[in-house]
């Protein structure tokens, strides 16, 4: 849920984008803040269907 | 690994996504870069869950009440002030984790249905069962969804979409029938 938010609300990080040589694909970055100011970074990537969540990283722990 | 073997109908999964233990039965899952994940329309089971979650047999849990805030976007003094109770009371409620909030009922009752409207759910339904309390005893949310008509469940050769789609027209049936 709070992932979606930063996926709707956040911001591009280009610095973290990364190629994943195993599956011929780019993970992409994705930062920004939850409802409760709470500082993510959602890591997606694409597949022939649909958008994939790779990963969900709180930069506050 | 052949196609067909790439998905498949887990007669039992549970989901800790939203925050609390969604517990999904017959649910399709897909393996994609070698990982099982649901194979289901995230958006329509999330409504599924929430509109479960506001008919539970049982009080919300704190994890519960958060994850209906955090599903609205709505910080804790704006679901405060909604609800008429100070954003304190808001984290009180969060705070107890995976046990009740202790919230009086009619308190709760309001945020049941306020999901249930917000969701164009069935408010006549919400009335009648929501009357009385909820038990005291904490009960996960639980979902059967291979006769869900909106799962859009592809599984290859053996059992195709119009399959589950007949299944569902034969339950649909049999249940008018009890019905009358």
């Amino acid at each position: 849920m709070e992932y979606e938010y930063v996926l709707k609300t956040g911001w591009h990080e280009k610095a973290k984008d990364q190629y994943d040589v195993q599956n011929k694909a780019w993970n992409y970055a994705i930062r920004g803040k939850t409802v409760d100011t709470r500082e993510l970074r959602v890591v997606v990537s694409f597949d022939e269907e649909g958008l994939l969540i790779i990963t969900v990283i709180d930069l506050e722990v | 690994m052949s196609k067909l073997n790439l998905r498949k109908i887990q007669a039992q999964y549970t989901d800790m996504s939203y925050g609390f233990p969604v517990v999904l039965k017959r649910v399709p899952m897909r393996n994609i870069r070698g990982v099982w994940v649901l194979d289901v329309n995230h958006q329509e089971l999330t409504r599924q869950v929430f509109t479960e979650l506001s008919f539970k047999k049982s009080r919300l849990t704190g994890n519960e009440v958060r994850a209906i805030r955090l599903y609205f976007e709505m910080t804790t003094p704006e679901f405060g002030q909604r609800f008429n109770v100070s954003h304190v009371a808001v984290l009180k409620w969060e705070a107890q984790g995976d046990s009740p909030t202790k919230m009086r009922w009619p308190q709760e009752k309001d945020i049941r249905q306020q999901v249930i409207y917000k969701l164009g759910g069935d408010m006549r339904r919400a009335y009648e069962e929501l009357r009385l309390p909820a038990a005291d005893v904490p009960s996960p949310v639980s979902i059967v969804m291979a006769t869900k008509p909106w799962l859009k469940v592809r599984l290859g050769r053996s059992r195709p979409k119009v399959w589950y789609f007949r299944a569902f027209q034969r339950h649909q049936a049999k249940q008018e029938l009890a019905s009358h």
